[in-house]
């Protein structure tokens, strides 16, 4: 195999890698350390999805970050006030805790720089709550993970390892829903 | 040489008729209910008539166009 | 239902409610009919179909509906469901077109004034003339139109009822905060629009645990919200001001306003205002402050009491902030007892500059809808009630409204109480 596959292989594996151990973090509730993994100029948007005529679907089938209604289009700082309200215990729509699985596939990188890396997946991510209340949320994804200088190894353990390199700079989420089925988004995703 | 003519895209009609309320010297429905163009050529003068019984068509199966001597692919003169 | 029946469920002097009016399947078919089919109803933003042909699809009760403009630029309210199968003639969320054909069987509506006499009209049906013997009568199956449309500066109401009285009687005295609502933050009247976009989601709860929160309902506050009150989410941080942008040691409103026969109500008074907030931004001090200056001398002008700004409920599904922080409305659709959509817009002032807008519509975001800070903790207590009301022996219970109970007063405004505490569940 020439050695650029090789390269990209293992680059691939390393945003993998990066993306599944974020998830864990989010469904373990670590959510202090998973603020960490983001960028301080984060943007992070989940626009609506609207019915529109096709040949209107390129322009106007979402709404628009920055400009029009969307159900997330914010930064770090609202991020944060969100870990900090789920960490307040009075926090009702997640108090008691739901149950969260992340499941992260499909993942593909679609451009490499030598700063960043832009990668497409989807997510499945799964919600019970209380008892019987449960969403399904689905959608794609498109994150910009940029690489961070040194070797990023700020958690402690000794290793230079991939998931400490990268830092998530942008998360588009288009989640497959256009009434959303649930009673709210109390989830980071 | 100047002038008009309507073109029906025999996939696209449905035999709403509109286009005959609009211009019954014009059109007609043929044994399939698909709207036919009675005449190849029309006057200017005949323009603006011809656009609103255009515009009625529910699932734009009309065109007007300028005519040339050329006929057009999916027209079908009488 | 016996009259009898619905007539013990309520009991307004002793401050009971029974619990079926929330959870009862005969009562929800009662209100649909009685209620959705009568009211005045929220359609939409004027600003949302600017130009002629533009439309959005709508909801009236359990009712899809279409907004449209037409060719000559007025607005109309169509049901979306075709006169021949009843399929909806529309599926868009929005778009521009003149003409609705149905995509069952091809039945064609127009709301092209060249074309047909009345917007909705059909305008045509295949096989028209071997079919129908060119005989069916157009005019007879259009779209149905609503009985009436009120446009109140960009507000666009509707109502199916032909003998609804008109929009202004309807409204009443209430119509100060519904003007606010529709104002700038420099308060003139509909000079504001909606951002594209309405949030639609549903939740599991009876749509009258929306509209009670909203009309007066102070109560709720500190309990339901005291994790985003210790995170804070401005305007102007968490130490300048609260989420509402009132100044931190500010007096609270003293009063809730009822407006006891026409079922709307508001926290606060036509008088109470909250005032502007200081932000971390300066070009937005320098922009509200100048609103502000404004505001306060056209409504000296126009005669117009300083506060209504809510939140409120415009009877029975409209619920509002008329303030700029937030200015935005939902109403909330019934769909069952214990289930309902609800539908967010967000309103900015129609010639703030780009960084106004932009710093409301985050805050508008992080305030409220499904990922709101504040509203995520109201959906959660909604639902729930909702659900532990439902069961055999709890729904025999009555609810507690004696909250404020005999201590209201009559207002300066028309058909109004005010209640002398701040937190009254007069309203309800």
């Amino acid at each position: 195999m020439p050695d650029h596959a090789i390269e990209r292989l293992l680059l691939q594996q390393e945003i993998a890698e990066f993306l599944h151990h974020e998830a864990d973090l989010l469904d373990d509730g670590r959510y202090e350390d998973w603020l960490d993994l983001l960028t301080d100029d984060v943007s992070y948007v989940m626009p609506l999805r609207l019915n529109v005529a096709l040949a209107e679907l390129p322009a106007r089938g979402l709404t628009r970050p920055g400009a029009e209604v969307c159900w997330f289009d914010e930064g770090k700082d609202t991020l944060r006030k969100r870990v900090q309200q789920l960490a307040t215990g009075v926090h009702w729509a997640e108090e008691p805790r739901s149950r969260v699985s992340h499941l992260v596939t499909n993942i593909r990188l679609v451009a490499v720089t030598p700063t960043e890396v832009e990668v497409s997946c989807r997510f499945v991510v799964h919600r019970n709550r209380v008892a019987a209340e449960t969403d399904f949320f689905v959608g794609r994804r498109r994150d910009t993970l940029r690489r961070v200088d040194g070797d990023g190894d700020d958690d402690g353990d000794g290793g230079g390892d991939g998931r400490t390199r990268w830092r998530l700079c942008r998360r588009e989420l288009l989640l497959d829903q256009n009434v959303l089925t649930a009673k709210n988004l109390t989830l980071l995703f | 040489m100047s002038g008009w003519r309507v073109v029906v895209d025999r996939d696209r009609c449905q035999g709403y008729a509109n286009c005959l309320d609009a211009a019954p010297d014009v059109f007609d429905l043929d044994e399939h209910d698909i709207a036919v163009v009675l005449t190849e050529r029309f006057d200017d003068a005949e323009h603006d008539r011809l656009e609103r019984a255009v515009r009625r068509c529910p699932v734009a199966a009309l065109r007007l166009e300028p005519a040339t001597d050329r006929p057009g692919t999916d027209g079908r003169p009488r | 239902m016996a009259a009898d029946r619905l007539d013990r469920l309520v009991d307004a002097d002793a401050g009971i409610i029974s619990r079926d009016i929330f959870v009862d399947a005969d009562i929800f078919r009662i209100e649909l009919e009685q209620v959705f089919a009568r009211a005045w109803l929220f359609v939409g933003h004027a600003s949302q179909v600017p130009n002629p042909g533009d439309f959005v699809t709508s909801r009236l009760g359990t009712d899809e509906v279409l907004l449209t403009r037409d060719d000559a630029g007025e607005l109309h309210v169509l049901l979306n469901s075709c006169r021949h199968r009843g399929m909806k003639v529309c599926r868009y969320d929005e778009g521009n077109t003149l003409s609705f054909t149905c995509p069952y069987h091809g039945w064609s509506y127009s709301t092209d004034g060249t074309l047909v006499s009345v917007a909705g009209e059909l305008l045509g049906v295949p096989h028209f003339r071997p079919g129908y013997g060119g005989a069916l009568d157009r005019s007879a199956w259009g779209l149905v139109p609503v009985a009436q449309v009120a446009n109140h500066h960009g507000l666009v109401f509707a109502t199916w009822d032909p003998q609804a009285p008109p929009f202004a009687d309807y409204v009443g005295d209430f119509h100060w905060w519904l003007d606010n609502l529709a104002s700038s933050a420099s308060g003139e009247k509909g000079k504001v629009v909606a951002l594209r976009g309405v949030q639609k989601w549903r939740i599991r709860a009876n749509w009258k645990f929306v509209a009670e929160n909203f009309l007066g309902d102070n109560y709720h506050g500190p309990p339901s919200h005291e994790s985003v009150d210790a995170v804070g989410i401005g305007p102007g941080g968490t130490a300048a001001a609260t989420r509402h942008g009132a100044a931190s040691g500010q007096k609270r409103s003293i009063a809730s306003t009822s407006f006891v026969r026409l079922g709307h109500g508001a926290t606060g008074s036509a008088h109470y205002f909250m005032g502007y907030p200081t932000f971390e931004e300066p070009e937005l001090t320098e922009y509200f402050t100048r609103c502000f200056a404004a505001r306060r001398a056209r409504f000296e002008q126009e005669g117009r009491p300083p506060g209504a700004m809510g939140p409120a409920t415009l009877f029975p599904s409209l619920s509002f902030h008329a303030g700029p922080f937030p200015r935005a409305l939902l109403v909330a659709h019934p769909i069952s007892p214990t289930e309902t959509e609800v539908w967010r817009w967000y309103l900015v002032d129609a010639d703030a500059p780009p960084e106004v807008v932009d710093w409301l519509r985050r805050y508008y975001l992080r305030y409220s809808g499904p990922a709101g800070l504040v509203e995520q903790d109201d959906m959660e207590n909604w639902d729930y009630a909702s659900e532990a009301s439902e069961g055999t022996i709890a729904r025999r219970l009555p609810y507690n409204y004696q909250l404020g109970l005999g201590m209201t007063q009559p207002s300066e405004l028309r058909g109004a109480v005010e209640s002398e505490y701040f937190m009254t569940e007069e309203n309800a």
